[in-house]
């Protein structure tokens, strides 16, 4: 990731990183990277490669893709789901390759009659470890108030329509406890596997501002 | 929010998994409120990004300072140039302050912890901006494998 700002040493290019240039200022950060890393490198104390590996870590490892994969072995596995309701932190360390930041998780699902959908009305605290980053909106705090007061006409914001007998039920995430949503299984994926599904599966349909809906 | 340093997502132990260290050092970002990237853009917005981001936490990685000492500058950068509380400056933009003050807390670890001395990143610097190094130099340095003009382009 970062190798594309390390080897062009005398272009130009699109990330406007520009230093080739040589119209840039000390204090642009940019320069002020390059330097420390220029620095660090050449007294052994990192390499390029270390920091390459931390940068795709956080990349590509840590990301929503882990929650899809936990809700499509819940919809394809039973008794996985069963365990995950029951004690998620350690059904997903059991089963799955990522082990951090899972510690504080409960897992709510969505039935026919319970839709549920989650919020940190304090601050952001936010299940990472499966669901990336946080979207801004779920910092907002706009959607921390609103979301508690009136949590129908925010769905319906997020285009979400609920028939009126569902039991609409908001999960406020601390610090002690991150709740990710598992939505419902949506009808036409029977035949799909649960690498399929888990394609499928949106960060929305697990912060519960959306459903999971296979394009038809 | 919490403060509890003994809790499981403290970041103060690197283990022998990258993705581990990496998860906690989000982690306590995180509680402390300060993870930056923002919806579906990508991370870094730019390559002096994902390296600021890289050092901070190789150099922890590699034992030289607990990732609490940085967060506690990063922290204070933070508060002396808040975010725009309207929210009305564009995603880009406060990427990109997030990411400067983040290298300014981090230069300054590196000064304080006496692994750089701030003479010497003025200086080269200073020699990266007037065009007398590029990065062609230091790549060679580290893999010297003579590839410099190669393209790494991987998006």
């Amino acid at each position: 990731m970062t190798g594309d700002d390390t080897n062009d040493g005398d272009h130009a290019h699109d990330h406007g990183d520009g230093y080739g240039e040589h119209d840039s200022a000390p204090n642009d950060p940019k320069v002020r990277a390059r330097a420390l890393q220029s620095l660090l490198v050449e007294k052994g104390v990192v390499t390029t490669d270390a920091v390459d590996a931390v940068v795709s870590a956080y990349e590509d490892d840590i990301g929503p893709l882990n929650g899809a994969r936990v809700v499509a072995r819940a919809w394809t596995d039973e008794a996985f789901r069963e365990r995950l309701l029951e004690s998620p932190s350690g059904t997903i360390a059991d089963e799955f390759d990522f082990a951090m930041g899972i510690q504080h998780m409960q897992v709510v699902e969505n039935t026919d009659d319970v839709h549920n959908v989650v919020v940190c009305t304090l601050c952001s605290c936010y299940p990472w470890a499966v669901l990336g980053l946080p979207p801004t909106w779920y910092k907002s705090p706009e959607y921390r108030s609103r979301v508690v007061r009136e949590p129908r006409t925010v769905l319906e914001e997020f285009g979400l329509e609920l028939d009126d007998d569902t039991d609409v039920r908001v999960w406020d995430s601390s610090s002690e406890v991150r709740y990710m949503v598992l939505p419902q299984r949506p009808p036409g994926t029977e035949g799909m596997t649960e690498a399929e599904l888990a394609g499928i599966v949106d960060r929305d349909s697990m912060i519960g501002v959306g459903t999971v809906t296979v394009e038809s | 929010m919490t403060t509890d340093e003994s809790a499981e997502g403290s970041s103060s132990t690197p283990s022998d998994s990258l993705d581990d260290d990496v998860g906690r050092v989000l982690e306590d970002l995180q509680s402390a409120g300060l993870v930056g990237g923002d919806d579906d853009r990508p991370v870094f917005d730019a390559p002096w990004q994902a390296r600021a981001f890289g050092l901070a936490v190789t150099l922890h990685r590699e034992g030289r300072y607990e990732w609490p000492a940085f967060q506690q500058r990063l922290v204070e950068e933070v508060d002396a140039e808040p975010p725009d509380p309207t929210g009305d400056r564009d995603a880009a933009t406060r990427e990109a302050t997030y990411y400067r003050q983040w290298l300014t807390a981090l230069e300054r670890l590196v000064v304080e912890e006496g692994i750089l001395s701030a003479a010497t990143i003025e200086e080269r610097a200073t020699e990266f901006a007037d065009g007398t190094r590029d990065a062609s130099e230091f790549v060679d340095g580290e893999h010297g494998h003579g590839h410099d003009h190669e393209h790494h382009h991987d998006h």
